[in-house]
């Protein structure tokens, strides 16, 4: 049971600040850490894992500071982005020199052991070169788990993975994550996040953007005005009872081809617009949102949404009306 | 010293393609001095062996094979950025590079100083100084060489073309144009101890004292190896 903490955390490189002020506690389970690329995500793991100095602040495990520490590393296993290991290695090599420099006190059985864990015994024995991406991205979770880690890092571990081995990479995760080590892993991708997180904290251009439980998150993402773009046998006539409600902001014509639609709150637009299409006889023949791609999902977070008082805690928003 | 991190860097350094050409350059020069034996006809002095072995073995054979061993072990482990797996070690900073640094220095030994040795003998026979004057300047001039490149491999980007230039530039070019280069090269600290020992009346006098060279060749080491271990005290995990 460990706790990672980060107070105060900034680093910058020349004039480019890429990590800004960051507070985090992180607890045993899943914590996943969500932004888009080149939010600073990398930096901040590369900190926590005591490879990089903040410029300021400090990240400590239980209250011992990770950098400068290099004791700190039996306590931590970390699994980098690239695929580049030591392939002219078989497996078991590779694993076995992991439990080597840690100086496992058994280190034979610990490599097989952690070899068993990912379901790699089989190809245990083949150089690492002959491997697929799934395969390389289980040793590489095999070497970092060899020395029994409280603490688990992951930096993208799901990039490039098929859908077997993602869910397959999810269930390891979801096991360890029960036996009580604290995890923390990289994404861009919400549904990556949303399948296995318990805790996210998002980081935007180098802010902590907010922090909670996913489904808290969730809802401050769906709450944000939202754009669609809608189609109906009667335009003009829709607009008019769209714009009656209270839950949508606004309404374009553009041309006599489509309608533009501001909408605050997801949930109650949901139901909306299928209500008084009903009431009216107005066929829907198109609704599309307009603006799902993440970055603006993030720069909403970062920039528009309400809050007390940064970074925003999602536990202190009262829950939108469709929940 | 590590001794995992030892073994390693001997399997990263015999486990691909590339040693081949770490012992092509040993074999070239030994069958060359054989050819340069049996075409002078007996005519062989200590002078032209001398003049070969510090063209041929300082000049060529100790950079290149400094060269592959260094780029193998240091320069692709943080380009691909395999060395984190080292780093997230409880094993020192200092640690670490210096036993790769040592396999690459022992490499160094063996495929080229140790051959110099060899070619010398093939030259000129045991009975001169030239074969062990040139032993010595061969590793004097490697010692040098992996404490400059492992300094250039962790502190530049495109590193191995870093390393590259610093040879055919520094190394073979300004040297022998820009007469204050010698103090601070790796190859005339070693053509200077060859010259030293060998004392064969062979072209001009050494450039540097021995007592520098060698001294030079021990803080460039030293040196090379600490700003190594320096830089590798902040590092990230992948490039945003």
């Amino acid at each position: 049971m460990s706790d990672l903490v980060l107070t105060d955390v900034s680093r910058w490189y020349g004039n480019v600040v890429a990590v800004n002020d960051v507070n985090m506690q992180i607890g045993p389970g899943i914590t996943g850490l969500l932004g888009p690329n080149g939010a600073g995500k990398s930096t901040l793991l590369s900190m926590m894992a005591g490879l990089l100095p903040p410029s300021s602040g400090t990240v400590t495990i239980d209250g011992q500071p990770t950098r400068g520490n290099i004791a700190i590393y039996r306590r931590i296993g970390l699994v980098p982005v690239q695929e580049s290991l030591y392939d002219f290695l078989t497996g078991t090599q590779f694993v076995r020199l992991n439990a080597d420099l840690q100086r496992v006190a058994t280190p034979h059985p610990a490599t097989e052991h952690a070899i068993r864990l990912v379901e790699m015994t089989d190809a245990a024995d083949r150089k690492i070169s002959t491997y697929s991406k799934g395969m390389k991205q289980r040793i590489k979770v095999a070497s970092a788990l060899v020395h029994d880690p409280d603490i688990l890092l992951l930096d993208e571990p799901f990039n490039g993975m098929d859908p077997i081995q993602r869910r397959h990479m999810m269930d390891l995760l979801r096991e360890f994550a029960e036996q009580g080590r604290t995890i923390v892993f990289s994404s861009h991708i919400l549904e990556e996040v949303e399948q296995i997180a318990r805790h996210v904290e998002v980081v935007v251009a180098g802010r902590h953007a907010a922090s909670g439980d996913f489904a808290a998150i969730r809802r401050l993402m769906t709450d944000r005005p939202n754009q669609y773009r809608v189609r109906s046998s009667d335009d003009r006539t829709l607009a008019a009872l769209l714009l009656a409600d209270p839950a949508v902001r606004g309404v374009r014509l553009r041309g006599d081809t489509a309608l533009e639609v501001e909408a605050d709150d997801f949930g109650a637009f949901a139901t909306l617009v299928p209500r008084v299409a009903r009431a009216d006889g107005i066929r829907i023949l198109e609704l599309t949102p307009t603006d799902e791609s993440l970055e603006s999902v993030f720069s909403y977070l970062v920039n528009d949404a309400p809050r007390s008082s940064p970074p925003l805690r999602s536990a202190d928003t009262s829950p939108g009306p469709q929940a | 010293m590590n001794g995992s991190i030892l073994r390693l860097g001997l399997r990263s350094l015999f486990g691909r393609a590339r040693v081949w050409l770490m012992v092509a350059m040993p074999v070239i020069m030994i069958l060359l001095a054989g050819v340069i034996r049996a075409a002078s006809e007996g005519t062989m002095d200590d002078a032209h062996a001398e003049s070969f072995l510090r063209v041929f073995g300082v000049g060529i054979v100790v950079p290149v094979v400094a060269l592959v061993a260094t780029t193998t072990l240091i320069n692709s482990e943080f380009d691909d950025g395999s060395i984190i797996y080292l780093l997230t070690k409880p094993i020192s900073r200092l640690t670490i590079i210096g036993s790769k640094a040592a396999v690459v220095l022992g490499a160094g030994l063996v495929f080229a100083a140790a051959p110099m040795l060899l070619a010398g003998f093939v030259l000129i026979g045991g009975s001169s100084r030239v074969a062990v004057a040139a032993l010595v300047g061969g590793a004097v001039s490697t010692v040098a060489y992996v404490g400059i490149f492992t300094a250039l491999a962790t502190t530049m980007k495109r590193s191995i073309i870093g390393c590259l230039l610093f040879w055919l530039l520094w190394e073979s070019t300004l040297s022998s144009l820009l007469s204050p280069v010698k103090w601070l090269s790796a190859r005339a600290w070693g053509t200077a101890v060859i010259q030293h020992l060998a004392s064969a009346p062979g072209d001009g006098k050494p450039a540097v004292p021995l007592l520098y060279a060698v001294l030079g060749a021990v803080i460039a080491f030293i040196a090379g190896i600490a700003l190594a271990g320096q830089r590798l005290a902040s590092m990230t995990i992948s490039e945003e």
